[in-house]
C-alpha cells in the first residue's frame, strides 16, 4: 500500500522538479525567457542573460538541489537514529557544531599551524565539530528506554550554546577578512560554489544516499528500540556509528558550502512520513528529492522576494520551519515528551 | 524433563532447544541483581519466572538472551555460549518482547509484524503467509491496516507479540526456538491472556524453550511447566507449581499472607491474598 503511494510520490517530485528549475533559472534581477535558460543549460551563453544563467544561477540551483538533498536525508537518518521524529540536525547542535569546526579552522588553522586554510580543511573540520556534537548529543539523551525528547532538545541547546560560543570566540580573534568569510556561512548562503565542490557534494549524497538505502530495513527495526534491533540481528552499534559518521559529514559538507540551513531536515522528512509512511526504503529516497525541491523553492523567493538585493536563504527556511515545529510540538507533547 | 522425547526422535541430541545458566551472577551500577543463579530448561518447557518488584526478574530475561553480559558465570543456548552465536543466527532462534517497548512512528499494525521476520530469507509469499497466521493468532488482524501509535496499550502489546511469534516461527524442519516474553499479558484483557498463554504452550510444543516473567501467580500455575522464583537476585524455588507456590513460601517472599488452594477445575494451586 506504503510503496505505490510511495512511487507516485517519487516521480511526483520528479516531475515537479523541472518546471521548478526551469522557473528558478529564469526569475531573477534580470528575468530571463525560457529558450535563453534552455539555450544556457546545453553550455551556450550568446547573450548576458544566457552567460548569467549559466554562470550564476545554474551552480546556485545545483548546489541548492545538493545541499536540499543532503540536508532532508541527514535530517531522516537523524530522527531514525534517535528513533525520534523531532531529532533534526540543526535543532540538535549537529550543525553548530559544524559550524564550530569551520570557524576555528578559518582562524586558527593559519595562525597556530601554518597551513593554509583550504576549502577541504574547512569541510573536514566542519565534519569534526558535527561528528563531535551528535555523538555528545546522542549519549547524553541515551536513557534506558530510549532517547527522551527533553533530554535531547536540552542538550542540543547547551552544545549549540557551547559551539556558538566557540565560534564567536574565534570570530573576536579574527581578521576583517576572516570575520566576513565566517559571516557568509552563518546566515547561509547558496551562491559562489565552485565546479570541484559541487561534485564532491554530489559524491558525498550519493555515498550517503545508498548507504542509508542498503541499511534502510535496519534502521526501521532500529525504530522499534535499540534492543529490538539487535534481537532482529541487527548490528545496532555499527549502524548508530555509521548514522552518526554519515550525517556528521553531510551535515560538515553542507555547512562548509552553504552555512546553516535550518529546519529543511525536520520538515522534509516529517511531510515525507504523512505522505509515504515511515517506512525507510521508501522513504529516504523521497526526503531526499523533497529536500532538494523545497530548498531550491526557497532559494529561489530568497533571491527574488526583496529585489535588487536577497535575502539569506537560512532566514526563509527558519521562518517557514519555525512556526512548522511549534505546531508539531503543540500536537505530539502528550506522544514523545 | 523430556527424557521421553530425546529416546523416542531419532534426531541427535543437539537438535533440541535446550538452553542453560550456569552459576550467572550480574553487578548493575554497583548492586548485585543477580546472584549465582543455575537453572536449566529443553524444548516443550514453558518456564515462567516470578518474584516481587526488583527481584531480578527482567535482568535474569535479558541476561539470559545476551542484552546484559554476567559478570560472572555463562548462559548457554542450544550448547553454545550465547555470546559466540552470531546476531544473525542468534535472532533466527531467539525472539524476545520486552517490558519497554517504544515505537514513536507510525507504522501499520503489520509493517510492525513484518519486522519479525527481518532475520530470515525466506521469501515475501511465506513470510506474508506467517505475518497473517501471527496476527490472526493475536486478534490483531481486523486492525493491521491501523496505525501502531494510535492504538490502546492492549492492542500495542498484541501487535508486538504477533511480531515477536511472527520472529519464532516454527520452521518446517523443526529447528530449536526460544521465546523470552517481559510480562507479555501486562495490559490484555481476560480473554487475550488466556490467548497468549495457549498460544505460548502451543509453540513450546514445536521444539521451543518459553521463559515468560508473569506478574499473576494463578496465570503462572495454571500454565506454567516450571516456576522460577526470584527474592532479591537469588533463586527461591524452582519446580512445578505445587512446589514452588506453598504458602509458606510465597509469604515469606513477597512479605504478605497469601492463602494457597487447589484451583476448582485444575490440578494446579490458586493463591489468594
Amino acid at each position: 500500500m506504503h510503496r505505490e503511494t510511495a512511487k507516485r510520490t517519487l516521480y511526483l517530485q520528479l516531475i515537479l522538479l523541472l518546471p521548478l528549475s526551469l522557473l528558478a533559472l529564469c526569475i531573477g534581477t534580470e528575468p530571463s525567457s525560457i529558450s535563453d535558460a534552455l539555450q544556457a543549460l546545453l553550455g551556450k551563453a550568446n547573450n548576458t542573460e544566457q552567460l548569467i544563467i549559466r554562470d550564476i544561477r545554474l551552480p546556485r540551483l545545483l548546489l541548492a538541489l545538493l545541499v536540499g538533498a543532503m540536508l532532508a536525508s541527514c535530517g531522516t537518518a537523524c530522527q531514525g537514529l534517535f528513533r525520534n521524529p523531532l531529532a533534526d540536525p540543526s535543532l540538535i547542535g549537529v550543525s553548530a557544531g559544524a559550524s564550530m569546526g569551520a570557524s576555528l579552522c578559518i582562524v586558527f588553522a593559519a595562525a597556530v599551524f601554518d597551513i593554509p586554510v583550504s576549502f577541504l580543511l574547512i569541510a573536514i573540520s566542519a565534519f569534526l565539530g558535527g561528528a563531535l556534537a551528535s555523538f555528545l548529543v546522542y549519549r547524553l539523551s541515551l536513557g534506558d528506554y530510549g532517547t527522551s525528547v527533553a533530554m535531547m532538545l536540552l542538550a542540543g541547546i547547551a552544545v549549540s550554546a557551547l559551539a556558538g560560543a566557540i565560534s564567536s570566540f574565534s570570530e573576536f580573534y579574527s581578521d576583517n577578512e576572516q570575520l566576513r568569510r565566517i559571516s557568509i556561512w552563518q546566515m547561509g548562503n547558496l551562491s559562489g560554489s565552485s565546479s570541484m565542490q559541487r561534485w564532491g557534494m554530489f559524491a558525498l549524497l550519493g555515498i550517503v544516499l545508498v548507504l542509508l538505502q542498503v541499511n534502510a530495513k535496519k534502521l526501521n527495526a532500529l525504530l522499534l528500540g535499540e534492543s529490538e534491533a539487535r534481537h532482529l540481528g541487527v548490528n545496532v552499534d555499527g549502524l548508530k556509528l555509521l548514522v552518526v559518521f554519515l550525517v556528521a559529514a553531510g551535515l560538515g559538507l553542507s555547512v562548509a558550502l552553504a552555512g546553516i540551513i535550518s529546519f529543511i531536515g525536520l520538515v522534509v522528512p516529517h511531510i515525507m512520513r504523512l505522505l509515504v509512511g515511515p517506512d525507510h526504503r521508501f522513504l529516504i529516497i523521497n526526503s531526499a528529492l523533497g529536500g532538494a525541491l523545497l530548498l531550491l523553492l526557497a532559494d529561489t523567493l530568497a533571491r527574488t522576494i526583496v529585489l535588487p538585493t536577497e535575502l539569506p536563504v537560512g532566514v526563509l527556511t527558519a521562518l517557514l520551519g519555525a512556526p512548522f515545529f511549534l505546531v508539531l510540538l503543540r500536537n505530539k507533547r502528550q506522544k514523545i515528551l | 524433563m523430556n527424557s521421553s522425547l530425546h529416546e523416542s526422535s531419532e534426531m541427535p541430541l543437539k537438535q533440541f532447544a535446550c538452553l542453560e545458566a550456569q552459576s550467572v551472577s550480574l553487578i548493575r551500577s554497583g548492586n548485585e541483581v543477580l546472584k549465582d543463579i543455575s537453572f536449566s530448561a529443553c524444548a516443550g518447557e514453558l518456564v515462567v519466572i516470578i518474584g516481587p518488584n526488583g527481584a531480578g526478574k527482567s535482568s535474569l530475561l535479558k541476561t539470559m538472551s545476551g542484552e546484559l553480559k554476567p559478570s560472572k558465570g555463562v548462559v548457554y543456548i542450544h550448547e553454545q555460549e550465547i555470546d559466540q552465536l552470531e546476531l544473525s543466527q542468534r535472532a533466527q532462534s531467539l525472539a524476545v518482547l520486552s517490558q519497554h517497548a517504544s515505537l514513536n512512528f507510525p507504522f501499520s499494525v503489520s509493517e510492525v509484524v513484518e519486522m519479525g521476520r527481518m532475520p530470515f530469507a525466506t521469501g515475501s509469499t511465506y513470510d506474508q503467509d506467517v505475518c497473517y497466521k501471527a496476527m490472526k493468532a493475536f486478534d490483531c488482524y481486523d486492525y493491521r491496516d491501523r496505525i501502531y501509535t494510535q492504538l490502546s496499550g492492549g492492542e500495542q502489546q498484541r501487535a508486538q507479540l504477533a511480531r515477536v511469534f511472527a520472529q519464532a516461527w516454527p520452521t518446517s524442519n523443526y529447528l530449536p526456538l526460544y521465546v523470552f516474553l517481559d510480562e507479555p499479558n501486562s495490559s490484555l484483557d481476560l480473554s487475550h491472556q488466556k490467548m497468549l498463554l495457549e498460544a505460548c504452550r502451543q509453540r513450546s510444543e514445536s521444539n521451543a524453550v518459553l521463559i515468560l516473567v508473569l506478574h499473576d501467580l494463578n496465570l503462572a500455575c495454571q500454565y506454567a511447566d516450571r516456576i522460577l522464583l526470584l527474592d532479591n537476585g537469588r533463586l527461591r524455588a524452582n519446580g512445578k507449581p505445587w512446589e514452588v507456590c506453598t504458602e509458606s513460601m510465597l509469604s515469606e517472599v513477597y512479605k504478605v499472607d497469601v492463602n494457597v488452594v487447589q484451583h476448582p477445575k485444575k490440578d494446579c494451586p490458586a493463591v489468594y491474598l
